[in-house]
Order: structure tokens, then sequence, then C-alpha cells
């Protein structure tokens, strides 16, 4: 998330039920949103919904 | 020489090929399961989304996919998860004349 220059602010207005994008192949919630013009996608882990797996920048 | 860590409350292998201070974005592999991280065009982050059995393939996948070294890929991943929440720094060498 830091190496991506994700704040947790950031990663939280992300993480809405407007933003949901479905479940990966493990049922991890997955959340995709714009943020300063970035596309984020923040997966939540299935088993603990306040665990944050992963955040990322999808654009190139 | 790669360094791995394996977290195992969120389940995730991080492999970084390169040290960077930043990454520009990332480039999902098998859905998901794997999500490369790209500096100037190239890859320098390797992270593995979930361990279920078979996850491997998906970092054979990206391996390709990357230009990689899939079997270097692969030892640093097993590495990581035989050692977890621990950084594990791997080198591996070049494969010996037959």
């Amino acid at each position: 998330m830091r190496l991506y220059g994700i704040t947790w602010d950031e990663v939280s207005e992300i993480i809405s039920p407007s933003n949901g994008d479905g479940v990966d192949q493990h049922g991890n919630l997955r959340y995709t949103g714009k943020v300063r013009g970035l596309s984020i996608c923040v997966i939540l882990a299935h088993d603990d919904r306040t665990t944050v797996i992963t955040v990322y920048d999808l654009e190139a | 020489m790669m360094r791995a860590d394996y977290d195992s409350k969120g389940d995730t292998i991080q492999i970084e090929l390169e040290r960077v201070e930043k990454l520009g974005h990332g480039e999902e592999v098998e859905n998901g399961a794997v999500v490369v991280g790209i500096y100037e065009d190239r890859p320098v982050m390797v992270d593995v989304i979930g361990t279920q059995p078979g996850f491997e393939q998906a970092l054979r996948i990206a391996a390709q996919r990357y230009d990689l070294d899939a079997e270097a890929l692969a030892a640093a991943a097993r590495a990581a998860v035989a050692a977890p929440n621990r950084p594990v720094i791997l080198d591996v060498g070049v494969r010996a004349a037959a």
C-alpha cells in the first residue's frame, strides 16, 4: 500500500458497498474505486473483514 | 536476490524482485491470484494472494508473462511460507550446464 502511495483514509473511502466488485477465488471481497484519479483495488479477507489483504493501483 | 515475506494473517506472499521506493501500478494475473507490481514498465514485485494448493501455477503464469524465473519465484514463495511472518532473502543461481 505504501509503495503505491495510497493512504488508509483512501482505502477506507473505497471500501463501501457501492464499490463492491465481487469476490476472488478465495471468497475475499474485492472493492474497486477511484481516488485522486487512480483506480484502486482493495481486497478484504473473507474470514475477517477487518483484514486488508492487499491494495494496489490498477491503472498503467 | 529476492526478498519474500509470507503474511499468515492475510495468507499472502510478497516477493520483492527489486527494491523500489514507489510502485507504478499492479497488474493482475489469473483473476487476481497474483498481482505483479510494476515500476517504470518492469516487474519489481510479485504478490501471491492466497496459498491454497495450486497457487504456484498462477505464479508460473505470471513468470511466463513477465519473463521471470518461475523456479526462482516458486523457491522464494516456498521459503517464505516455511518461515511465516519473517522476511526471507533468497538468491537463486543460474542452472549448471548439463
